[in-house]
């Protein structure tokens, strides 16, 4: 589903991302480890199409498509989902009206017609259901005053409403209480399907007690530099980034 | 000597008119009216057009506009041309579904004829200003160049001088118009011509009404409304003006709205699709515990320019002011906000908040902001403040990022920065024509 070829790319001239790669397929769940600053967040905005990256060298399909030639909304239409580290806060932008606009023109690109204001509040019923959202918060400015961990639940709220082939959660655990936490994996496993596939970005083993990966990568300086199965999580908690580091050194150097 | 300074001679070229018309303008006018327009005269004669070299017009070269369209035809000193009216284009009309008490100027003149004002009760006036200064002498004196003043604003001045046409608009004591009342007003001519329009609004004490003014022209030439309000002790007004049909014309309106004890004024100023405009306001709050909201909008493209200038002159105790000017800048465009808050020494406890903010999508667009507060009082709450900026790339990012187009997160973006004024218009229909114009934009 998702193919990232030896991918570099810098902001403002530095680069960031140093020969990526990494292989997705559907069904699958895919998280990504990795120190501050090694370029988590960046992978996640380069596949959500944010402009002010520049991709030097390197290929992403999606679906056997290039990826990097939509834009970014295109690219959410075709069911790729990035819950954002750090949601804004758009002042005046109703939650409701956007979300409205937002599912019927995804429904718009596949072709379906577009849902009207009472079947459009039925699928927001079940969702809101399903990650358990304060119905009070859909009825205010899009994460306007919203509490951090508000921000998160609200970001895989939309997931759930928008129905991504591709779902990329960028530190969605993080500010989470442990029952927020339980509600967000939820949601997450609800929407587990042969079809559809998760890049989860997180700091902490204890996501992975409830979302359990398939695969677990380490990104470091703009690499992926050790991928293994979900006991990999363990060993990371354990005793930290230092050893990974070292055996790539050595690799490298040997 | 042959060459003067263009100052000169667009001034001279007023003074030279007022001196043609002048037997005219003394026989048609009763002598107390054309005393006032002498005064007026003399006055312009020492100030002069104003040119950028006076601050208020610092972003505005008057002189050299006036100098511009100011072609041979000079001042508009026609009396009313009726049927069939050239200006019924598509959609000019009408706001829809606003059910309005309907008044209609053509060049300036009231025209009886288009106008329902039978929906008016019978104590209520509604006349042309020329008709107010015969039948209503005695009530015209008291406000007519009395609210608002000439001594130091040439603009006004000139008004004064030449004014005929206009109209005169007074509800009396303890009457409430419920129906808002649309003014239309509509200037059609083919050549560049200087229009003088006066509209004397009076509503007596606890009087209330809801008046709309748009303005409607596909012809050149320059526009010189003078409102004079006055709004007596408890009355209540909501003013909105619509300048939003203006592709040639340059408009040039002065309001001066007089506020006496416990009474309640909102006005509400919207500008787009207008090619240049020069806005002033002024309240002058003559009585306590006052209530004033002062709402804009200015949304220019192409090369337009639209100049709002605001004074709240807070004279008395216990007076709350709220100002909202919001604009958004286009293209090569150029808009000026600047907006005095005047607090007296005797203006104890006053409550007076002001606020611009602005959007500008290109590099070439320009804004020119100044919030001004001055005060003279220890025992006050007020506030000031501007911003400028470009829409919210990380917003516009996060719409796109769930599928919105492009165009659609920018509308929604920029939707959400008008909402603040237009929410506080009470009137649905009238919000609901303003959201249709601006969608079109
Ligand atoms: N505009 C920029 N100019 C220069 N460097 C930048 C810019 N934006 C981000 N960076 C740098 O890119 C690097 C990667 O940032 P990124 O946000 O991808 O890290 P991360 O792995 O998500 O970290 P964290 O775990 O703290 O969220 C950081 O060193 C950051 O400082
Ligand atoms: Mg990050």
């Amino acid at each position: 589903m998702l193919k990232i070829k030896n991918i570099h790319a810098s902001i403002d001239g530095k680069e960031i991302l140093k020969g990526l790669n990494l292989e997705v397929k559907p069904g699958e769940v895919h998280t990504i480890m990795g120190p501050n600053g090694s370029g988590k967040s960046t992978l996640a905005s380069v596949l959500a199409g944010r402009e002010e990256y520049e991709i030097t060298k390197g290929e992403i399909f999606f679906k056997g498509q290039n990826l990097l030639e939509m834009d970014p909304e295109v690219r959410a239409r075709e069911g790729v989902f990035l819950a954002f580290q750090y949601p804004v806060e758009i002042p005046g932008v109703s939650s409701i009206n956007f979300l409205k606009t937002a599912v019927n023109e995804v429904r718009k690109h596949k072709n379906l017609p577009a849902l009207g204001g009472a079947d459009f509040l039925k699928l927001m019923k079940e969702k809101q259901k399903m990650v358990e959202m304060d119905t009070t918060l859909t009825n205010r400015s899009v994460n306007e005053g919203f509490s951090g961990g508000e921000k998160k639940r609200f970001e895989i709220f939309q997931m759930a409403m928008l129905e991504p082939t591709l779902g990329i959660l960028d530190e969605t655990d993080s500010g989470l209480d442990i029952d927020a936490l339980k509600v967000v994996a939820n949601g997450v496993n609800l929407l587990r399907s042969k079809e559809r596939a998760f890049v989860v970005i997180t700091h902490y083993q204890r996501l992975l007690d409830y979302i359990i990966p398939d695969v677990v990568h380490v990104l470091y300086n703009g690499q992926i530099i050790k991928t293994g199965g979900k006991e990999l999580a363990l060993e990371l908690e354990a005793r930290g980034y230092d050893w990974v580091k070292e055996e790539f050194n050595e690799k490298v150097i040997g | 000597m042959t060459t003067t300074l263009p100052t000169t001679t667009t001034t001279e070229r007023f003074l030279r008119e007022f001196e043609v018309l002048k037997f005219q303008l003394q026989e048609q006018n009763p002598d107390w009216v054309f005393k006032i327009r002498n005064e007026a005269i003399q006055n312009f004669k020492q100030l002069g057009i104003p040119t950028r070299k006076n601050e208020l017009w610092k972003y505005t070269s008057l002189e050299k506009i006036v100098a511009q369209e100011y072609s041979h035809n000079g001042v508009c000193n026609r009396t009313i041309q009726t049927h069939p009216l050239p200006w019924e284009r598509d959609g000019v009309r009408a706001i829809q579904y606003l059910e309005s008490i309907h008044i209609v100027t053509y060049n300036g003149n009231y025209v009886a004829s288009l106008s329902s004002t039978d929906q008016l009760p019978k104590s209520a006036i509604v006349c042309g200003f020329s008709k107010a200064c015969e039948n209503h002498a005695e009530l015209l004196q008291k406000y007519f160049s009395k609210i608002a003043s000439f001594e130091k604003d040439a603009v006004l001045a000139l008004n004064t001088a030449f004014v005929q046409n206009g109209l005169f608009i007074y509800i009396p004591k303890n009457v409430s118009i419920e129906k808002p009342i649309h003014i239309q007003n509509i200037v059609d001519n083919k050549e560049g011509v200087y229009y003088f329009q006066r509209n004397i609004v009076v509503l007596d004490a606890r009087a209330q009404a809801n008046i709309i003014e748009t303005y409607h022209s596909s012809s050149p030439g320059i526009w010189s409304e003078v409102n004079e309000i006055s709004v007596a002790q408890e009355a209540q007004l909501t003013y909105h003006k619509l300048q939003n049909d203006l592709p040639l014309l340059k408009q040039i309106t002065h309001t001066t709205i007089s506020q006496a004890q416990k009474s309640f004024v909102h006005t509400g100023t919207y500008t787009m699709n207008a090619q240049w405009v020069r806005n002033n306001l002024h309240f002058l709050l003559e009585g306590e515990h006052t209530e004033t909201h002062l709402n804009g909008l200015y949304l220019t493209k192409g090369n337009e320019f639209v100049d709002n200038h605001s004074l709240v002159d807070h004279k008395m105790p216990n007076c709350y002011s709220n100002e909202l000017y919001k604009g958004i800048m286009n293209d090569q465009s150029t808009a000026v906000f600047n907006g005095k808050v005047f607090v007296h020494k005797d203006a104890q406890k006053t409550n007076a908040y002001q606020s611009n903010k602005n959007i500008v999508l290109t590099d070439e667009a320009k804004i020119y902001t100044k919030p001004e507060l001055e005060i003279y009082a220890d025992d006050v709450k007020c506030s000031h403040g501007a911003t400028t900026g470009q829409l919210d790339q990380e917003a516009l990012f996060y719409l796109r990022a769930r599928g919105i187009s492009e165009e659609n997160a920018r509308a929604l973006l920029l939707k959400a920065f008008m909402g603040d004024v237009l929410n506080t218009i009470k009137l649905d229909a009238l919000k609901k024509h303003l959201e249709e114009l601006i969608n079109k934009l």
